[in-house]
């Protein structure tokens, strides 16, 4: 079952079709990147995704529910930080997770949690109109996460953010992702946040899907670099046994593990090579998400 | 929302209770008239009356301006007396004063009204009082009574004409009323039972509330308590 | 559904708390002012002693206070409901919408919150003032007053909701509830009284049947203005009360259907 499908899923405001025959789907505990640029379609399907937009035809699953006709259910499993998100200014923060526990049916204990999971806790007690935005997006993050979401969506998590903000909430969004089991979908225009945390990527433009999958599996397609990470308890010993080899662009040396950076294509071959060299485990980190990004709109259009 | 709706009742019923408890009287609300006699004598008259009920049976408190004018007719009025009766009394004694000579009528009036005064002249045909706090628990009958020279028109009237006299004579006797609502004690233990109702309502929705303001305030209190602790 | 209505319902009263409390007070204040200065005219009666006329309370004993004082009741109720256009067109709709609690009990929960808590204030403002001058006012007074000025405001105010939930503009929704509630009643009057000299021109008569159309929308001003025509309160909720269900009934298949909030 995948987290997320669309299947030839159109979207029509008046006569303009904002998505248009999208078919998509993201597996279950990926943190995939919803790319695009601004107009593309992606606020639309998140909306779709959660059921507060109705799609004009196709088909639509969120962990197997329709998320228009199953609305209750569905959102009882899910997580969302929307766009630019409004929240009753002259409210609590504590009072609006409160009252946003009680919609999913979870206690305060939830609320406690999720409060120190997003940094808020001194903030508990102070009205929304006194957070920054960076504290408001924070909170977006942690009503989002309220009653253990299977799914995470999030529409540009880091707009409207200072750099420094930018850079807490990703971190905290991969923590999250490494700390909890969850299936992450983030929507974005921003190529390089993307990259740093997602491992399956969705391209969108002009409402049509580009192309969709593993970032392994793009790399592949549109032959594009990609960087593992190998796991050693001799690193150097492992480094020395690569570096040799002409695919091999660069490697990063740490304690307990490298970074290897390869051309396209040639996965297979450093996978076997550093398995003979004694390395215990490799992964996939990423892949160059802008050049596969660019090569799927060319190869589009 | 239980929080809202008792606070709510405790808004209401200060507003109530300012309202009635300060509102003054202040207009004229009713007035009624009265053109017929009970008794018509060649030097007096005593006129039928309006009578005032508290139908709704609240506690009322009325204030009373009365007044008499005299239209054409050769006649001539000295003084005019106002009583205000129970309706019950008069009732009783109602045909007793067809019978009764001038006198008696006037000591009868005077042993049952709750209230009599003579009117004060006005202008030459017109004469007014006013009286004022009169508690109105049962029916009361505003009657007048008239002394004066009406011999001509007595005269008139007893002929036996298919013609109306000449002579055209009406006293035209007029009560106004202004009224208000008492404040007793039946009504202030009805506000305490609306307050403690209200009271209740809020302490309850206030505690089921998330952002209970007890709890606020029992919170800020202990800080405040432990802060002069520390300070001790 | 019931249960997250009633919470989320909660938790709107609290964001619009300030204008509720303020709305009310001056309303509660209005009220008792008005029932002090009346109640004490409509409780006597005056008349020359000979005339016997027996006293039966009259139906229309709170037209005075509610012809006043339902103005305000209604601007709030068509104002608060007007309220989720406001939510939906800055986006708090789709923060509770991600939530499960269905689109039908969002909006049901609007409805508890603009409409029907407005009418329980208007019933307090009005009960609690008569129950301590005199609770045999309010029992007495079989509550079709009430019970008409209720569905005419919510008649309104329903009407003003629908057409912030469709149009999503809540400048335009006010518009429409204000226009319905305020002006709309001068032009059927108007209509009436053109009616009225028609009839009367022709030779026919003018009877309740000429007008119950007036109260599909406006059952009690139908009962106020038309007694000398006969009209009994139950005709006036009976012709009001179906178009209210079919409003409603509009509401929940356009919500279920096509209700969008983002």
């Amino acid at each position: 079952m995948d987290a997320l499908s669309f299947v030839d899923v159109s979207k029509k405001f008046g006569n303009k079709y904002a998505l248009k025959n999208v078919t998509f789907s993201i597996p279950r505990g990926a943190t995939a990147g919803l790319l695009g640029p601004n107009g593309a379609g992606k606020t639309t399907s998140i909306k779709i995704a959660v059921g507060i937009l109705k799609r004009t035809s196709g088909e639509v699953k969120i962990l197997n529910l329709d998320p228009w006709a199953n609305e209750e259910e569905a959102r009882q499993k899910i997580g969302v930080l929307h766009e630019k998100p409004i929240y009753p200014l002259g409210v609590r923060v504590i009072d609006l997770l409160n009252h946003l526990a009680r919609l999913k049916g979870v206690n305060r204990r939830d609320v406690k949690m999720v409060l120190d999971l997003t940094g808020l806790k001194e903030y508990a007690n102070a009205r929304i109109r006194m957070l920054s935005r960076g504290f408001v997006q924070r909170l977006g993050l942690a009503q989002a996460l309220l009653g253990d979401p299977e799914i995470l969506l999030l529409d540009e998590p880091t707009a409207n953010l200072d750099p420094i903000a930018r850079i807490e909430i990703l971190n905290l969004i991969n923590n999250l992702r490494k700390e909890l089991s969850l299936t992450i979908i983030i929507s974005s225009h921003i190529i390089p946040e993307l990259q740093k945390v997602c491992n399956y990527a969705v391209f969108i433009g002009n409402g049509k899907i580009l192309d969709y999958g593993p970032m392994g599996e793009l790399a592949s397609r549109y032959q594009v670099g990609t960087i593992f990470k190998v796991y050693a308890l001799q690193p150097r010993r492992v480094a020395a046994s690569i570096i040799e080899e002409e695919y091999v662009e660069s490697i990063e040396i740490h304690e307990s593990f490298l970074k290897v950076r390869i051309k396209a294509g040639y996965s297979k071959n450093l996978e076997n090579k550093v398995i003979e060299s004694g390395a215990e485990k490799i992964e996939l980190l990423t892949a160059n998400l802008e050049e596969i990004y660019k090569k799927a709109v060319a190869y589009a259009s | 929302m239980l929080r809202e709706i008792g606070l709510f009742i405790m808004i209401a019923l200060f507003s109530t209770s300012a309202v009635l408890l300060y509102l003054p009287k202040i207009n004229p609300f009713s007035t009624s008239c009265s053109m017929d006699w009970i008794r018509l004598e060649e030097s007096w008259i005593l006129v039928e009356g309006v009578i005032v009920t508290n139908d709704l049976k609240l506690d009322i408190t009325i204030d009373a301006k009365m007044w008499f004018n005299i239209h054409g007719g050769n006649v001539s009025v000295e003084k005019v007396y106002i009583y205000i009766i129970p309706e019950e009394a008069y009732k009783k004694k109602y045909k007793l004063l067809k019978t009764l000579d001038k006198n008696e009528v006037k000591r009868t009036l005077e042993s049952i009204a709750i209230k009599y005064a003579e009117m004060e002249r006005e202008y030459l045909s017109s004469w007014q009082t006013e009286v004022s706090d009169i508690r109105l628990e049962a029916p009361l009958v505003f009657t007048a009574f008239i002394e004066g020279d009406f011999k001509n028109y007595l005269n008139q009237s007893r002929t036996s004409s298919p013609v109306p006299p000449a002579i055209f004579f009406t006293p035209d006797f007029c009560v106004s009323v202004k009224a208000k609502a008492n404040i007793g004690l039946a009504q202030l233990s009805r506000m305490l039972d609306i307050a403690v109702i209200g009271t209740i309502a809020f302490i309850i929705g206030d505690l089921k509330s998330e952002n209970s303001w007890f709890r606020k305030l029992f919170s800020k209190l202990r800080i405040l308590k432990s802060k002069q602790a520390q300070a001790e | 559904m019931q249960v997250k209505s009633l919470i989320h319902a909660n938790f709107i009263t609290r964001i619009l708390f300030k204008e509720f409390i303020i709305s009310m007070t001056v309303l509660s204040i209005i009220q008792a002012f008005f029932l002090s200065l009346m109640l004490p005219s409509i409780a006597i009666s005056l008349r020359p002693y000979s005339y016997h006329i027996h006293f039966s309370p009259s139906p229309k004993l709170l037209a005075p206070v509610i012809s006043i004082t339902s103005y305000i009741y209604g601007i709030i109720a068509v104002i608060a409901a007007a309220q989720i256009a406001s939510e939906i067109e800055r986006g708090d709709a789709a923060l509770y919408l991600s939530f499960p609690i269905s689109r039908l009990s969002y909006i049901f929960s609007w409805i508890i919150a603009a409409i029907v808590f407005p009418s329980v204030m208007y019933f307090l403002s009005l009960s609690i003032p008569l129950l301590i001058i005199e609770p045999k006012l309010l029992f007495g007074i079989g509550g079709e007053e009430l019970l008409l000025i209720v569905l005419q405001v919510s008649t309104s105010a329903i009407i003003s909701f629908l057409a912030a939930i469709i149009l999503k503009r809540r400048a335009f929704a006010l518009a429409v509830g204000m226009f319905e509630y305020i002006i709309l009643p001068f032009i059927f009057t108007f209509i009436i009284a053109l009616l009225s000299s028609y009839l009367s021109y022709t030779g026919q008569s003018f009877t309740s049947s000429n007008i119950w159309w007036f109260a599909i929308l406006y059952p009690y001003n139908y009962y106020l203005f038309f007694d000398y025509l006969g009209v009994k309160w139950f005709e006036a909720a009976c012709v009001n009360i179906p178009f209210l269900l079919f409003i409603l009934a509009f509401l929940i298949i356009y919500t279920k259907r096509y209700f969008e909030a983002g």
